[in-house]
This record gives C-alpha cells, structure tokens and sequence, in this order.
C-alpha cells in the first residue's frame, strides 16, 4: 500500500525531493503522514478534494483484503529537507 | 523539480502500476471504443474492485486519467472498468434510452433526460444517431453536466402536421412552424 501512495504521490507532485512519506501501525490501522512541499498540497488533494478521495478510497478497498483502516494525513512540510526513507517511486 | 514527461507511460502500465502497488491479483483486457482506451481488469478480488455501486471503479478511473495527463479535469479517454461491470451498465442505460425514444415516438411529447457527463451524452446520442424518426439535442453551455432533450425529428413533427391533426401535434416547437428548431440536430460532442 505504501508503495501505491508513493507511486501516486511521486507522479502529482512537482517538488519530488520534498515528498515524505511516514507510516505507523496501530492494531489494525495504518497512518501514512504525508509531508509535501507547500506548492505541492493542493496537487494532491485536488479540486473539491476529487484526487485524495480516490486514493484513500483505494487505499481503503485494499486494506479491507486484511481487515485494515487506512488512514491518510497530509500536511506541509516545513523545509525541503528530504528524508532518507522515501523511496523513490519506480518508473 | 520535474522529471520525466507524464505522456511516456501509458494508461495501461498506470492501471498495473496502482494494481500491483494495492496487491490486487489482476489481468488487464485493453480495447480501443472511439477515441477511448477501455481497460478491463479481471480479478478475483473484482467485488472489491467494483465497490459499492461501482464507486471504486470511478475512483480508479480518475487516478488513471489524472496520473497520466497530470492535470485536473481532464478528459476521462480512459474507461476503466472491472469484469465488464461497466458495460452492462452501459447496456441498461441503453435500454432505457430506447425506451424513453420509443415514448416519444408514441406521443410525440418531447422528453428531458436528468443532466449528465459527456461520456454518458455521447451514448445516448450513438444510441438513437441512426433513429430515422428521433433526434437527440444536448442543451448549449459549457457546464460538465448537461441535460439532452430527445425529440422527434422535423420531418416526423412536419408530416404529423400535414396530416390534417396540427392540434394534435403536442409539440410547441411545430406551433408556428417555428424554423429555429432545427432539423438536423445531430448532436457531436
């Protein structure tokens, strides 16, 4: 799922170095929180809302095979400072 | 900083991309219908696929079309679909177009369809293009969903008037033999 969310991520947003993507578990919840460049947060949420509704609408079809809630926070990041456990997404 | 052009990855490797990402098992069937891409995925997991009333579908569909032309509102020239879940729908919705030109053809009352997209619009007016008797008209504007009147067509409404019952025509648009009410209304869209 994590590699879904950086796949759609990577291909929305201009400033793909910003992009940081953290996961936590807890019980049957999974939260990715999703730092983006300031330019980048509307990109990915879209117009009413429209493209982040649909990726955790799949997000949620998906974790439903594992009985899973998945949680999707997104928020600005503070400076361009890149973290080393962002993938980047694959071509 | 901007990489690649969105453009060199095609519909299909976005669709496999998401699929695969998710973990769904899937195989994928591409077809051309006009100038869409229709990609129908065959999956055991299809029921999960569809969601419910086929919400899920519509989910995927929009992140393939926004993945791969990168920008907002763009037109939906890739049909996703799921076991041919769609396309039964389209069949019913077919159906019921038929039905509601054959009432028109009965009555001779002009009919309005609820407002819809562009991609809806287009198979009503494919389904009744050949209909020597009916016509379909799309309302004017740039809304992205419209209303289509189907009608009979003016050769049809003229001969009805001609023979000698103008009253009962039922149709406003014959009354003064009104000429702005076109006869070829072949809508294109």
């Amino acid at each position: 799922m994590r590699h879904f969310l950086e796949f759609a991520i990577q291909r929305l947003v201009e400033h793909r170095d910003d992009v940081d993507i953290t996961e936590t578990a807890d019980g049957k919840t999974v939260t990715y929180r999703v730092a983006l460049h300031a330019d980048d947060v509307g990109k990915v949420i879209g117009k009413h809302g429209r493209t982040i509704s649909a990726i955790r609408s799949l997000l949620s079809a998906a974790g439903a095979r594992t009985d899973t809630r998945v949680v999707v926070a997104i928020f600005e990041s503070t400076g361009p400072a890149p973290s080393p456990e962002v993938v980047p997404a694959q071509a | 900083m901007h990489l690649s052009p969105m453009s060199q990855t095609s519909a299909r490797d976005i669709l496999e991309s998401i699929l695969g990402h998710l973990g769904f098992p899937f195989q994928i069937e591409e077809t051309k219908r006009g100038d869409c891409i229709v990609l129908n995925i065959i999956s055991r997991e299809a029921g999960r696929l569809i969601g419910r009333d086929g919400h899920t579908i519509e989910d995927l569909q929009y992140l393939v079309n926004r993945l791969l032309h990168g920008v907002e509102d763009s037109p939906q020239r890739v049909i996703v679909d799921v076991e041919g879940y769609r396309q039964k729908g389209e069949i019913d919705f077919i159906v019921n177009i038929r039905e509601v030109a054959d009432r028109v053809r009965a009555t001779g009352e002009p009919e309005l369809l609820p407002a819809m997209n562009s991609y809806d619009r287009r198979l009503v007016h494919q389904a009744l293009a050949e209909d020597a008797e009916i016509t379909t008209r799309s309302e004017e504007g740039n809304a992205r969903m419209k209303q289509i009147t189907i009608e009979l067509r003016r050769s049809r409404q003229l001969g009805d008037a001609q023979a000698a019952t103008p009253a009962a025509a039922g149709t406003t648009s014959t009354a003064g033999g009104g000429e702005e009410e076109g006869a070829t209304t072949l809508s294109t869209e």
